[in-house]
C-alpha cells in the first residue's frame, strides 16, 4: 500500500508554477502611507501624524522586505525611518505581519523628572512587530487601509515604547 | 523647512548645561531668607482682598460660564501696587482702555548694574475667581517675595517685576503686555507664576505627559526656546541640594503645537508665541487641585512648605538668571 504524502503534492504544485507563469521572484513596490506614530518614555515624548514613502520587496510572494521614511507633524517636526522583514499570506486578501526597527529624531516633548536623566537630543530606537490585518494584494499592488505596531525602546535611563498606527497604505510595482 | 532641517540634525554629543558663574553660596542664603510666614501672610491678605472685592460685571459678558461672575481683579491690584511701592519700587502701569476687557498690567523695576538693557522678568496675574488662594495669590505671593528679597541686593541686569491683570479670561493682560514690549528690548529670561502652593496625595497627567503618582512637585515648563533656561533651573536646584521636587517639560520648538494646549494656559504663552523666553512654574491646578477655580480655593488649603520651597527656587533661579546677586 502505497503512502500519501502532502508535502509530495506541495513540491508538485510549486514545481509546476515556473511553468504557467514565471513570476519574478521580487516584486519590488513604491508605498505611499499616512497614519500616527509615537515614542513615548518617562523621558521624552515623540511623534505625529503624518505620511511616509517607502520601498517594498514581495519575495517569492510571501516574504516582505520593507522600509519607509515619515514626516510627522502635530508634535513639532519629527523624522522617522522604519525597516523590518515580514510575512505576509499570498493572495488577494493578503494580511502581513512583520517586525522592524524604526528610529525617530526631531521635536519631541523632553521631561526632567526627579532621579533620571534627561533624553538629550539623540534618536530613539525601537524592535516592534506590525501587523496588517486588512492588506490586498494583486499584480497591480498592495492596498493596506489598517496597519497596527507596537514597540520597544532603551532609554537611557529607562525603556521606551513605541504605538504605530497605519491608516492607508498603497505599493505601486515597480517591476 | 529650515526648522525642520534643523530638527533633523543629530546632535550626539552635545554639551550638557551647565551653570556658569554661579555664585551658589549667595543663592543659598539667599533662598534662606524666604520668609514662609511672609508668603502665608501675603496669600491670605490677597484672598481676602478677591473675597470682598466686587466682582466684574459678567452680565455684560451675556451667556458666560458663572464663575466669571466671581472674577475680580481691582483690590488686589491696589494691593499689589501698594506692596511693591512699601518696597520702594516705582510701580508704572500698562493700560489698555477696551470695555469691561479694559486691562491694566502693574511694572516696577530693579535697574541692573552692568547691564541694564537686559531684563530678567517676573511676573504672576493678579485677578482671580473667588478667593484664589492657589490660582493666583500664591504667584502674587512669590512674585512679592522676590522683590523684598531683591530689593536690598544688585544684579548685573535689569530684574522687572509684572502683575498682570484678566488671565482668567484668557491671558488679556500678558498679551497686552507682550505685545507692548519693543521687539528689540532684550527680555533675556522670564519666569511666570500660576498657583505654586498646592500639594496632594495624587497627581492626574495626561497621556505622552508623564508625571509623578504624588501631586507634590513643582512643574517648570519651557517651550524649546526656554530649555536651556529649564535645564539651568534643574541644575540649581540640584546644586543646592533638591530645594523642591521639580518636574520640567519642555515643549517642542515654540510650544505652540496643538498638542500642547495644556502647556501653554498661563502668561508665559505670549511670550512662547512672540517668539521670547519664558518658564512657567505651577503645581499644575486643576491636574491635582480639586478647589481649582472654585470657593474652596482657600489659604488653608495650601502647603505653606511647599510654596515656600517653590519660591526658594524661583528666587534662586531669577537671581541666577539676573546676574547676581552681588
Amino acid at each position: 500500500m502505497s503512502r500519501f504524502h502532502p508535502g509530495g503534492l506541495f513540491l508538485a504544485a510549486a514545481l509546476a508554477v515556473p511553468a504557467l507563469a514565471a513570476p519574478p521572484e521580487h516584486r519590488l513596490h513604491l508605498s505611499f502611507g499616512g497614519g500616527a506614530q509615537a515614542y513615548l518614555s518617562n523621558t521624552r515624548t515623540m511623534g505625529g501624524v503624518g505620511g511616509s514613502v517607502g520601498l517594498k520587496d514581495v519575495y517569492r510572494d510571501f516574504l516582505l522586505l520593507e522600509a519607509d521614511a515619515s514626516y510627522l507633524f502635530l508634535v513639532g517636526n519629527v523624522f522617522s525611518l522604519r525597516g523590518g522583514v515580514g510575512l505576509q499570506w499570498p493572495g488577494l486578501y493578503s494580511p502581513a505581519v512583520s517586525v522592524n526597527l524604526g528610529l525617530m529624531m526631531g521635536d519631541r516633548f523632553s521631561f526632567l523628572q526627579p532621579g533620571m536623566g534627561s533624553a538629550g537630543p539623540t534618536p530613539s530606537l525601537t524592535f516592534g512587530l506590525v501587523v496588517s490585518p486588512l492588506r490586498f494584494w494583486t499584480s497591480r499592488g498592495i492596498v493596506s487601509v489598517l496597519q497596527l505596531g507596537a514597540g520597544l525602546g532603551t532609554e537611557f535611563p529607562g525603556l521606551g515604547g513605541s504605538i504605530y498606527l497605519g491608516l492607508l497604505e498603497i505599493s505601486v510595482p515597480l517591476n | 523647512m529650515r526648522r525642520l532641517l534643523l530638527a533633523l540634525v543629530p546632535l550626539w554629543g552635545c554639551a550638557a548645561p551647565t551653570l556658569v558663574d554661579a555664585e551658589l553660596e549667595a543663592l543659598a542664603v539667599l533662598a534662606e531668607e524666604v520668609d514662609g510666614d511672609s508668603l502665608m501672610a501675603t496669600v491670605t491678605d490677597f484672598s481676602e482682598a478677591h473675597r470682598t472685592d466686587t466682582p466684574i460685571d459678567c452680565a455684560q459678558l451675556g451667556n458666560v460660564i458663572e464663575r466669571f461672575c466671581h472674577l475680580t481683579r481691582d483690590a488686589s491690584r491696589d494691593l499689589m501696587r501698594s506692596r511693591l511701592e512699601a518696597l520702594g519700587y516705582t510701580v508704572t502701569t500698562q493700560i489698555t482702555e477696551d470695555g469691561l476687557l479694559s486691562t491694566t498690567n502693574l511694572i516696577a523695576e530693579k535697574t541692573g548694574t552692568t547691564r541694564p538693557e537686559e531684563v530678567v522678568l517676573i511676573g504672576a496675574h493678579y485677578d482671580a475667581f473667588f478667593s484664589g488662594a492657589d490660582d493666583n495669590s500664591s504667584g502674587v505671593a512669590a512674585v512679592l517675595e522676590l522683590a523684598r528679597l531683591f530689593s536690598t541686593r544688585s544684579f548685573d541686569r535689569t530684574v522687572r517685576f509684572v502683575g498682570f491683570d484678566l488671565e482668567e479670561m484668557g491671558l488679556v493682560g500678558s498679551t497686552r503686555y507682550v505685545g507692548s514690549v519693543a521687539s528689540n528690548e532684550p527680555i533675556v529670561a522670564s519666569i511666570a507664576f500660576d498657583c505654586i502652593g498646592f500639594t496632594h496625595p495624587t497627581q492626574s497627567s495626561l497621556p505622552g505627559l508623564p508625571s509623578p503618582k504624588e501631586g507634590n512637585f513643582l512643574a517648570v515648563i519651557a517651550n524649546g526656546q526656554s530649555e536651556l533656561r529649564a535645564q539651568q533651573t534643574r541644575l540649581l536646584n540640584e546644586a543646592l541640594g533638591g530645594l523642591v521636587p521639580l518636574v520640567g517639560i519642555i515643549a517642542p520648538a515654540d510650544g505652540a503645537s496643538p498638542v500642547a494646549g495644556n502647556l501653554m494656559r498661563s502668561d508665559h504663552a505670549p511670550f512662547w508665541l512672540a517668539g521670547r523666553e519664558a518658564l512657567f512654574f505651577t503645581d499644575t491646578a486643576n491636574f491635582r487641585n480639586p478647589n481649582y477655580h472654585q470657593q474652596s480655593d482657600l489659604p488653608e488649603t495650601l502647603d505653606p512648605a511647599f510654596l515656600r520651597a517653590n519660591v526658594r527656587l524661583a528666587a534662586v533661579t531669577a537671581a541666577y538668571f539676573a546676574g547676581g546677586p552681588r
